[in-house]
């Protein structure tokens, strides 16, 4: 009934035109500050559902017991094909789902109907990477206020009204011609919108990559956060003047801790990727691969944390840092690091992230920065180690010393930890991460600079089994006061979507062989799985209307498949397209 | 009073850092970028647009007598030089009488006395030694001309259309839409011939390249596919054209 009072729901005859508002929402309720830090169990109004990044979801009509009943509910052919890296959001019964091509689309969450559709207008690119920015758009959408608020692949935020689906304003943030583009969503908070910068690869961007703050009500920038210049990092780039550096994209969103008011924002690679081309010798180029704590009031850098200082081979350390209060007992044998001013027993703010594409945990204070352990998953070469203080010792020896000579690197480059983020569930204190296992031939590659292309450099080689393995599929479940495994799934297939934990004490997961399971957060017992169309991608997600519960997902391509696939020839077997969106729940109870 | 002070201050300290500057021959900070022309592969100038050139050696011999040098200008920089659409990495700087004299992967730089101006290439080939420098760092020593390509042939495409499939449309989709790897449909960058051939042959970024599993005439056929499919009409590429850029 509360849903029917929601929407005005029109006929499915109405033919789709671009653009058009089909129906709307009506009365839409603004989502308040107090929603965003606190959501109703039924809602999931950003990537992460809430602000610490976590995935979790309180709801538990769905759970370990009953899980192998779920069955498909109703699904949806999604107008655009591409990268799927999409998170279905939902409010009140209305799902928002942030589309490729800057496409966004209101349903009814109960039965898939359209209730309006908006594409932003978009440049015809031609250069070839900003089409390809636009074919994966990530979570593009957060829910605030009254606006759905959407980035775009050419540098845009823009602010739609959530009840019609018409655009309120737009901002232009950063000048797409030069390289610059969104590929992830903003996060909006106190008034606030924040966004990432991707695209700091591309010729035209040298000098500078952003995270920047805007007015809620109209878009105007407040600040914006250089991450590779200014009198902070200057000195840690071998000399090179800032026009001549490039890299350092936050193209993840970032966390956020209500209490110190803080940002926590990760930092991409350096470029071009080996330092023999890239000319900063030996400067560990900030604010590359690190974690930002970041006063949301001001932008300024309260701390910083670099996980692979000197980065030479494009393993990245933007990913998700989700916030959890644990206790920090770090279990010798298990770790790499412990910190030994951790005093047991205690509760601390912790960030929990594997922020590079190499797999390895790290554990900081969220007050200092400071690590208080940090572990491998897969098999990595490119950490020796850690100095007594924390600080992550780069493996220099496998740095090419000159153009053209190869290495092999196990850290996950094309093939290691991405964009697919893993979720935190409290029930069992462990984090759930996706990554993929191999390792990788890299070569220094002198090339023209071009105008609109990246500068990385490097050609990548063949792909490798890391050492003894034979597969690449991994999803590492973590004990974050240990640091001790909990458990660990491998598989051929590698893990294609995010992962989502739920009160049902279930962790949801989608590999590149179509298949979207729910496993058992205790032991990683397979409990249910189903074979969709193709490739299960983007952010699964739950909510309730009505007292039911529900599981979304969206299917659509990986772009580590091709790397995974030259290992395993079995994962050739799918087809690609045919983007789509799934909903899931349990058969209603006979009356 | 106290602004007057520091007036004085700063009066004084300019005429001390003065001789130091003259010292240093008027170097300032170089720039190297990267510039195009008609009938020239993308090459170096410096930051007031003039061509930079290299000295050839052969086994280590600068193949430039005393008499040759004396028509080269050494690209002097006062610390490190700032590169434009080039990679930073590529710059450095050797000792020239005292002096830092600019090298681009590893050979130094020079202009030529004789051009006045950008696009100037009076020295390219001068006294068989001298020659323009690449944005590749190559000294662009003039080959043999390369004849045209020829027309497109349906038997070439029928090839480049099996080899597509095989070895492209994983990342760049059966038609060429592009997912993983680069959509080439209506890619403006495709107009360059001897560029597609070398992306194909040394890869670049996450793409890997073929030279060692394609010959020359396979590569030259998937870069004529992939020119003249889905509405893209770049002409053809010949097996010749891809053995310049092997």
């Amino acid at each position: 009934m509360k849903l029917n009072s929601l929407i005005t729901a029109l006929s499915a005859a109405l033919a789709l035109t671009a653009g058009a508002a089909h129906a709307q929402v009506e009365n839409y309720r603004p989502v308040t500050d107090k929603e965003t830090l606190s959501p109703a169990p039924e809602d999931w109004l950003m990537w992460r559902r809430t602000v610490d990044n976590q995935a979790y979801s309180p709801l538990d009509s769905i759970n370990t017991k009953n899980v192998g009943d779920l069955r498909m509910e109703w699904s949806w052919n999604l107008p655009v094909y591409g990268l799927q890296e999409a998170a279905p959001l939902v409010r009140d019964g209305v799902m928002f789902l942030g589309l490729n091509q800057g496409i966004v689309q209101a349903l009814n969450a109960v039965t898939g109907e359209l209730l309006w559709e908006y594409r932003q207008k978009l440049p015809e690119f031609t250069g070839g990477y900003h089409g390809a920015q636009a074919n994966r758009q990530r979570n593009n959408i957060v829910l605030y206020q009254d606006k759905v608020i959407l980035t775009t692949p050419d540098s845009k935020l823009v602010a739609l009204d959530a009840a019609t689906g018409k655009m309120v304003w737009e901002h232009q943030v950063l000048d797409w011609e030069k390289g610059y583009s969104f590929t992830a969503g903003p996060l909006a908070i106190d008034g606030k919108i924040f966004t990432g910068t991707s695209g700091c690869s591309i010729a035209g961007t040298a000098g500078g990559c952003f995270i920047t703050a805007h007015d809620a009500a109209t878009g105007k920038e407040l600040w914006r956060l250089n991450t590779i210049g200014g009198p902070e990092v200057d000195g840690t780039w071998g000399g090179l003047a800032q026009e001549n550096r490039w890299g350092g994209s936050p193209w993840i969103t970032g966390s956020y801790d209500p209490k110190r008011k803080t940002l926590y924002w990760g930092v991409g690679m350096p470029l071009p990727y080996p330092a023999v081309l890239r000319g900063s010798a030996d400067g560990a180029a900030l604010y590359t691969n690190s974690t930002l704590a970041i006063d949301a009031e001001t932008g300024k850098v309260k701390w910083h944390y670099q996980h692979l200082p000197r980065d030479d081979w494009d393993l990245d350390s933007p990913f998700e840092r989700v916030l959890v209060e644990s206790e920090i007992a770090p279990t010798k044998g298990e770790v790499s690091y412990m910190s030994k001013n951790v005093k047991p027993g205690q509760k601390y703010d912790v960030i929990v992230s594997v922020p590079g594409k190499y797999g390895t945990v790290f554990v900081l204070d969220r007050d200092t920065g400071e690590l208080l352990w940090a572990r491998d998953t897969a098999y990595q070469n490119v950490i020796k180690g850690f100095t007594d203080e924390g600080k992550a010792i780069t493996n220099t020896e496998l740095f090419a010393k000159s153009i053209g000579e190869t290495v092999t690197v196990c850290g996950g480059r094309d093939l290691g930890k991405l964009w697919m983020a893993g979720a935190y569930s409290p029930l069992t204190n462990a984090f759930y991460v996706p990554v993929s296992e191999s390792c990788k031939d890299l070569t220094p590659q002198v090339i023209e600079v071009r105008k609109g292309e990246s500068v990385g450099a490097q050609a990548s080689g063949k792909a490798h089994f890391a050492p003894g393995q034979d597969t690449t599929g991994r999803v590492y479940a973590v004990d974050v006061k240990s640091g001790k495994l909990l458990w660990v799934q491998k598989q051929a297939p590698i893990f294609t979507s995010s992962v989502m934990t739920t009160g049902g004490g279930l962790v949801f997961t989608g590999d590149s062989m179509r298949e979207f399971a729910a496993w058992d957060q205790k032991d990683g017992k397979k409990l249910w799985d189903v074979k969709l169309n193709t490739t299960i991608g983007g952010h699964p997600t739950t909510y309730s209307v009505n007292g039911k519960q529900y599981v979304a997902v969206v299917t659509g391509a990986n772009a580590q498949t091709p790397v995974a696939a030259s290992l395993s020839p079995e994962l050739k077997k799918v087809v690609n397209g045919g983007n789509a969106l799934f909903v899931f729940a349990l058969p209603d109870a006979k009356k | 009073m106290r602004t007057h002070k520091i007036k004085i201050l700063s009066g004084l300290l300019a005429l001390a850092v003065v001789p130091a500057i003259a010292a240093a021959a008027s170097a300032q900070t170089a720039t190297v970028a990267k510039a195009q022309a008609p009938d020239m592969v993308p090459f170096l100038v410096n930051g007031d647009g003039k061509t930079l050139y290299v000295v050839k050696s052969e086994n280590g011999k600068s193949s430039c007598d005393a008499k040759c040098m004396e028509s080269l200008e050494p690209l002097l920089t006062k610390d490190r030089p700032l590169g434009q659409m080039v990679l930073p990495g590529l710059l450095g700087t050797v000792d020239k009488n005292g002096a830092k004299q600019v090298t681009y992967r590893g050979q130094p730089l020079f202009t030529f006395k004789q051009d006045a101006k950008a696009g100037d290439f009076k020295g390219q080939g001068y006294q068989n030694a001298v020659y323009v420098m690449s944005a590749m760092g190559e000294a662009e020593v003039p080959t043999a001309p390369v004849a045209e390509a020829g027309p497109v042939t349906p038997e070439v495409l029928a090839a480049g259309k099996a080899l597509f499939a095989s070895n492209c449309a994983a990342c760049h989709g059966a038609n060429g839409e592009g997912a993983f790897g680069t959509k080439l449909q209506g890619f403006a960058r495709l107009s360059n011939g001897p560029a597609v051939a070398r992306t194909i042959l040394a890869g670049m970024n996450s793409m890997p390249g073929f030279a060692a599993t394609l010959s020359d005439e396979q590569v030259a056929a998937i870069s004529t596919f992939v020119r003249n499919s889905w509405g893209n009409e770049f002409g053809a590429v010949s097996a010749e054209q891809v053995k310049t850029v092997r």
